[in-house]
Order: C-alpha cells, then structure tokens, then sequence
C-alpha cells in the first residue's frame, strides 16, 4: 500500500493553470511585440523545449549534444528523494561540487590522500568502485588534459561511415596501440562496437616500467576499464583504454574518442579539459561502458 | 527533455521532490510539471523583455530561435543592460516555486477536508 499523501490533483491542476493563463495574459499585455516577434519566428512559449528538442535533432547545433538531463521529467519515486533518486543533472552537480573541494592543486599531482577521498565520493555517489592504483599498476597520472582523438578503426576495411556517430571527428589513418579490435567485420560485436565508442588514450609508453616489462604491462592496459571525469560538470564516463598516446609534447595526459569527449561536454571549443580518470575495479564486468549515471 | 539556456538557475527539484510525496498518477505528474514549466518560460521571459532595451529584442529572439539551449544567451542579455538578470530571475522563481509548493500543500489540506 502507497504512503504517500493524498491529495486533490483536480483542484491543483486548476490553482497551476490560472498561474499559467495570469502569467500568460501579463505576458502578452507587458510585451505585445515580443508575442508577435515570437509568432514571426514560429516559437510559441508554450512549447519552448520541443522547439530546443527540434533544433538539436535538425543538427543546427554543431555536434554539441545538450538533451541528456531531464530537468523535470525524471523525478524520485518516494519523499525521501536520496541521491541516486534526483535527476542527472542534479546528481551531477553535486558530485562536480564534491570533487572540487578535493581538487585544490596547482598542476596536476594529487597527494594520495586527495586520491582516495575522490575514490570514496565515486564509491558513494555511483557505486562504481575506481581507484588510482590498481593491481600494483598505475599511471603517471589520476589527473590530467585530455584532448580530443579520432575514431578508431574496428577491422581492416573499416570505414568512418561505419561509425554511428560524430563521423565529423574522422578517423585514425592507423590502428590504435592494440592492433585491430577484431580482425573482420564479420566478429563485429555490440561488446567491441561500445569499446571503440567509449576508448581513451593513455601514456603507457612514459611509465618507469614499460621498456622493461612492456609484455606484460601491454596485455593488463589492454582495454583495461577505466572511469573518466569531468570534474568541472560532474559528467563521467566508463571507457575502456583502447591507445597509447598523447605525445608528452602536446601538454596532453589522456585522449578520448569522439563520444567520450562528447559525453564529458568536452567535445566543442578547445576539445580539451582537465579530467580525472581511475581505473575501474570491476573483475565481474559489470559496469557498462558509456556515460555514467543513465542506467 | 531538451535544455533551455536559463535552466541552471531555476531550482525545480524541490517542486519534483515536494510533489513526489504525493499520491500522483504519472499521467497527473507530467501534465502538472508541463504547466509549471510553460509558466516559468513566461516569467523568465517577462523579466528578460522587461529589462533588455527594446532595440535588443529580436536579436535576443534570433538567438533563442536559433540555440535555445545555449548559454551565451544568459551573456547577451547581461552585457546589455546593468540590471542583474541572473539574479532577478533566481529570486523571482524562486519566490514562484515557493508559492507552488505552498498550493500543492493546501492542495492536500483540500482533499482532507
């Protein structure tokens, strides 16, 4: 049985719209111009976010991708409205805003302490268990640039056209550190299509130990699952590692594809930003790849 | 749900949380925040011809018609006038929400009585 309060939706419904047409009738009254400029221009203020819904889907807005978060269309199921019950954007906020108090330095060194206190707010806010160091492995660093990469190519022949999504970012001319991820697009899978979706580029090559054990170091970074964040917008991604690189030249950490940049709001302008990325301790492989928090 | 460029300043899930302690069908639910959405795009934007000079209004409508989304708006209006219209549109929905939720709480002393 529900415990929700009862209440009159009839009587709300009708307190909501005469708000509505007072606000509608004032509007018109104050603005009279502004109606009919509107009405030139095809936008009712009713139907403001469908006409903002239309302008994305047209493609008029540069591959920047701004649906995601409903603002009021995802509600909490009880009163008790806990975290994981707020809607995304929310949720990101505040996770941006918790982040930020343990992200005081000047470059990019976080003491261990930082580190593990941004590990337990990921713990506690998206149950996804990331850490810095993991299995004794880690890389030079949690915190870093990333800059936008290319798609990768899946299978010999594969073509940029073959790619779902933002095929504006093209395509890397070879294949990524790991070599193909199937050999034809025949073993193409919906597993190896969301690793080149969701793949970053890590600087194995400057670890201390890769010319000396670079076999071994080779087949445990191989795709190996990682979490990316923004910390600036609180948006995070699971990714896999899917390339080696950046270039220490470029001032550049990390890469991400095309849709981890997109999905971070790093896509459009400098197509670079500071991020946080830990590796994801997930030996049941259970976190899918992707932008946190949609599933 | 797409976004709209003045979303971050309206606080609207304390409405979604109010509201989810009610017995409310989905159906109800929606058409409720539908209305409370459209009047909110009537206040902002009442406030936003309000204080921008008339000479800036259809270039303000060609943005909004254009990029609905797009932060940049929220800077267009504030270079052209001195007025704090972040502000004043924080405060004004803020008082706005504040008397919705007092409506939706009498909504269910009515049903009680």
């Amino acid at each position: 049985m529900s415990k929700r309060k009862h209440i009159n939706t009839n009587r709300l419904r009708v307190r909501l719209v005469r708000n509505l047409q007072r606000a509608r009738k004032s509007f018109a009254q104050k603005h009279p111009h502004a109606v009919e400029l509107l009405k030139n221009k095809g936008i009712e203020i009713g139907n403001l976010r469908e006409h903002a819904k239309k302008v994305l889907a047209s493609g008029l807005v540069a591959g920047s991708i701004l649906l995601a978060t409903p603002t009021i269309n995802e509600l909490p199921k009880d009163n008790l409205a806990r975290f994981s019950e707020l809607p995304l954007r929310e949720r990101e906020k505040m996770f941006s805003q918790s982040l930020k108090i343990h992200l005081v330095t000047d470059g990019y060194s976080l003491a261990p302490s930082q580190e593990k206190e941004i590990s337990d707010i990921i713990q506690d806010q998206w149950g996804i268990t990331a850490v810095p160091i993991l299995e004794g492995k880690r890389l030079n660093h949690s915190y870093g640039m990333i800059g936008a990469e290319q798609h990768l190519p899946r299978y010999p022949g594969d073509a940029i056209y073959q790619h779902a999504e933002l095929q504006q970012a093209g395509m890397t001319p070879g294949r990524g550190a790991w070599g193909y991820f199937v050999s034809s697009k025949n073993e193409l899978t919906d597993e190896v299509i969301q690793k080149e979706k969701y793949y970053v580029a890590v600087q194995t090559l400057y670890l201390p130990d890769w010319n000396t054990n670079w076999v071994a170091l080779k087949e445990w970074y191989k795709f190996r699952k990682v979490l990316v964040i923004n910390p600036e917008n609180g948006k995070s991604v699971v990714a896999v590692i899917g390339d080696a690189g950046p270039a220490k030249w470029t001032g550049k950490h990390f890469g991400g594809s095309p849709e981890v940049m997109e999905r971070l709001d790093l896509y459009d302008g400098m197509r670079k930003g500071k991020v946080l990325l830990y590796f994801v301790n997930d030996p049941d492989d259970s976190v899918p790849l992707g932008p946190v928090g949609y599933n | 749900m797409s976004k709209l460029f003045y979303d971050h300043l309206v606080n609207i899930e304390e409405i979604i949380i109010v509201l989810s302690e009610y017995d409310i069908s989905e159906d109800d639910r929606q058409q409720i925040l539908s209305t409370i959405d459209e009047t909110i795009h009537h206040h902002v934007l009442d406030i936003i011809f309000t204080h921008l000079p008339r000479e800036h209004h259809e270039e303000f409508l060609e943005k909004l018609a254009a990029q609905p989304h797009h932060p940049s708006l929220m800077e267009f209006i504030q270079q052209r006038t001195d007025w704090n219209i972040a502000q004043e549109i924080r405060n004004s929905l803020q008082q706005f929400l504040k008397e919705l939720i007092q409506d939706i709480h009498q909504s269910h002393h009515d049903e009680n009585q």
